[in-house]
């Protein structure tokens, strides 16, 4: 139709209907009204009366699409209701949300319904109160709910809705029915997610737009708006996806930009749309493989390991010029541990000029950043990161007790192969056979540990045991041993059990007097389950003792006693770890 | 009666012969080198591991000395390659040798290997080949004597 300059024309909806151009059992519509003409040049208004034409209501048009749209104040009691509506005025169906904000906008109830192009749905405030109509959630309006606030939300197209609205309020104390208005809401300062963005060789990083969303104060993602947009400015470095999906080809850097439209936050001009065209730059890095050149892709996540697992990481990068490269690792580290009962030695200078290293983490630690730089072609730098929690049993913390306070005993020990039973001086007091004999010990031993019962991480507790001095004089003769690994690796040939100690000498006849002065060390070491660890130390504790017994008319006067340990100590660097060149043996110059 | 009687018997006999095996052979004995070239002057290690093949604990315990750090509960021989006993190792004062009691159990099926420094007990410091056995007692009653290692030959060079 052609309307002249402020002319009024009036379309009979309900005749319409009589006529049959609209069903007549139909009960609502969707009418769209198109113009070439500027906004706000064509005025319309939807309105209903009855026959007497003393009620009726009516409502304008909404000339705008949005995505969200933020609406005041409805009431509902026995003299007022309220109509919302929204519908879809874009061309491909989408899902649109309607949230109730009540008790001053602590309490929400929702509504969710996918809307055709042109289809609306219809929210009766009073119907739902009345009729304890379930939201999505199952909750209802309380029943004596009577005012609150709206909105109406499109949940499928951010950046630029498809959502239009109305709003009628019936008020029976004056008769007359009122439209309400909602306020278009929009975004400002979009901006891409990253800049630099950082892509693996051969792996992929997503990129996209955010924007700020005055509304309700937060970033939104319209990354949408800007789909199929994307390109790169160097394909031999870096490609982009439709969806902004970043791609590294070979280890460099370019830029990548997209494109698109976003609906701007400016209510007073309805909202418009704007053109924008976000652009940053793309930096091919080397990607980071845990487990080798052919393990896992680790580059800026988070790997959890525990200490004392090998550790073995490969840089991949590409074909470029290599001037340099080289490992930051941070922590307490180890190249390797040897361990036997030849011998000890843990070794602390690790490889971290190659393109991969191994390692071991042998102080636990909460978060761990590995970096490799890579400098190459024309003295250009590449880094790539990844992130390790080194975690360890706990509590790791053994037991340690001396069962006889300290104290030392003359004791008979039991003979064997035609050794005679005889007297030794004791660091406890026990009953058994002498030295070079087999067979058990009964009695207290002068220190006893027991390991943590902690059993995750999957692994074992053991301990190791290093003499520190051990000096032991016979009237004018001294004999001494050179210090070391106490017996065997682990301490006594045993894991995951408890052991104790209790050093006897000889008391021959010939002698006079025998004075020991002992010390040792004794660490509780854990040995992961994972394939390739090595023994990783949890704590350590020192302990000694010193006796002097005197003989008169062959018997051994009560020993006098200084013996005890200290506290357990939890090792925080790499030179408390034990290390030990062979057996505690006897010195060279032993018994001069 | 008599078909009874002959039943029974044949059971027993078919009983005995089954168990035999297992009375026969309490746990096993293996020996190996841990170092594939030791060279004339070093510390000569054997790997001894002891699998308890019967249904009891065996025990394991002993004092240790601490002059060698051998098990008391093992017996070392070692010979030349022509068969000739190797002299063993002269310490002074051996009678004011220190140790240390350790209280140690294999349970049964469990296996149980131990790191040995035989040079220790004999003077191994010459090069050339070296005959190495090990065996250790069936159980507590010395009659029933003991249960021998496989043997290996250790070829010290210059």
């Amino acid at each position: 139709m052609r309307l002249a300059p402020y002319e009024t024309r009036q379309i009979d909806v309900a005749s319409m209907q009589n006529c049959k151009v609209i069903p007549p059992a139909a009960h609502w519509a969707t009418v769209t009204l198109t113009t070439d003409r500027l906004p706000d040049e064509i005025v319309a208004v939807a309105a209903s009366f009855d026959d007497t034409l003393k009620y009726g209501s009516q409502t304008p048009f909404s000339d705008q699409l949005a995505s969200l749209w933020a609406g005041g104040h409805w009431q509902y009691d026995a003299l007022h209701d309220s109509i919302i509506t929204t519908g879809n005025g874009g061309t491909q169906p989408t899902l649109a949300a309607f949230t109730v904000f009540y008790n001053q906008g602590t309490q929400k109830y929702q509504l969710q319904q996918t809307l055709q192009p042109g289809e609306q749905m219809w929210m009766d405030i009073g119907k739902l109160i009345r009729e304890n109509v379930p939201d999505k959630d199952g909750k209802t309006l309380p029943p004596d709910l009577t005012t609150g606030s709206y909105e109406l939300r499109d949940l499928t197209n951010k950046g630029v809705g498809t959502l239009f609205e109305g709003k009628v309020i019936y008020d029976k104390t004056y008769g007359h029915v009122v439209y309400g208005c909602a306020a278009c809401c929009g975004w400002a300062n979009p901006t891409l997610f990253y800049n630099p963005i950082g892509v693996p060789f051969q792996g992929s990083t997503g990129d996209g737009v955010t924007a700020w969303y005055p509304c309700e104060s937060e970033y939104d993602d319209i990354s949408s708006n800007f789909y199929s947009n994307w390109t790169s400015s160097n394909t031999g470095i870096v490609t982009v996806d439709t969806y902004g999906t970043h791609t590294g080809v070979a280890v460099g850097s370019t830029t990548s930009q997209t494109h698109g439209y976003y609906q701007t936050n400016n209510a007073h001009a309805r909202c418009p749309n704007l053109y924008c065209n976000p652009s940053g730059n793309a930096n091919a890095t080397p990607k980071i493989l845990f487990g080798g050149c052919s393990g896992t892709d680790i580059t800026n996540g988070t790997q959890s390991v525990v200490v004392g697992q090998q550790i073995s990481l490969c840089a991949s990068y590409g074909n470029v010029t290599v001037n340099s490269q080289s490992w930051s690792l941070p922590g307490t580290i180890a190249a390797s541990y040897t361990t036997s009962s030849t011998g000890g030695t843990l070794n602390t200078t690790v490889n971290v000029s190659q393109s991969s290293t191994t390692f071991y983490w042998i102080i636990p630690a909460l978060s761990e950043t590995v970096t490799f730089t890579l400098n190459y072609g024309n003295n250009q730098t590449a880094t790539a990161e990844a992130n390790f929690v080194i975690a360890a049993p706990s509590p790791s913390t053994p037991t340690v007790t001396l069962p006889t306070n300290g104290k030392l005993f003359i004791d008979t020990l039991t003979g064997c192969n035609g050794n005679p039973n005889a007297p030794y001086l004791v660091f406890g007091n026990i009953s058994g056979p002498i030295v070079g004999c087999p067979g058990s010990y009964t009695g207290s031993p002068g220190i006893a540990f027991s390991p943590p019962t902690t059993v995750s991480p999957p692994g074992t507790f053991f301990f190791v045991q290093l003499i520190t001095e051990d000096f032991i004089t016979y009237d004018s003769l001294d004999c001494s041993a050179t210090p070391g690994l106490d017996g065997a690796f682990p301490y006594q040939s045993k894991t995951g059990q408890s052991v104790n100690d209790a050093p006897f000498a000889p008391l021959p006849s010939t002698y006079s007097s025998v004075t020991r002065n002992f010390a040792a060390t004794m660490f509780l070491m854990w040995q992961s389950n994972t394939q390739g660890s090595i023994p990783a130390l949890m704590a350590y504790v020192g302990w000694s003792f010193s006796s002097t017994t005197n003989q008169s008319g062959g018997v051994w006067s009560t020993p006098s006693n200084v013996g005890g340990a200290g506290s357990w100590v939890v090792p925080y660097s790499a030179s408390e770890y034990p290390a030990w060149p062979g057996l505690a043996v006897p010195a060279s110059q032993n018994c001069h | 009666m008599k078909p009874a009687v002959l039943f029974f018997l044949c059971s027993l006999t078919v009983g005995a012969a089954a168990q035999a095996p297992k009375e026969a052979m309490p746990f096993r004995l293996v020996i190996e080198s841990t170092d594939a070239k030791p060279k004339a002057g070093s510390d000569i290690w054997i790997k001894v591991t002891l699998t308890n093949n019967s249904m009891e604990t065996l025990d394991m315990s002993g004092g240790f000395s601490d002059l060698t750090h051998l098990d008391p509960n093992y017996h070392f021989e070692v010979r030349s390659d022509q068969g000739r006993p190797v002299p063993k190792r002269v310490y002074p004062h051996p009678e004011l040798t220190t140790g240390t009691p350790i209280n140690r159990t294999i349970q049964p099926n469990e296996t149980f290997a131990e790191e040995q420094r035989i040079s220790a007990l004999y003077d191994m410091t010459r090069p050339g080949a070296y005959l190495v056995q090990v065996s250790r007692r069936r159980s507590d009653n010395p009659k029933d004597g003991a249960i021998k290692s496989n043997t290996i030959t250790i070829v010290i060079s210059k």
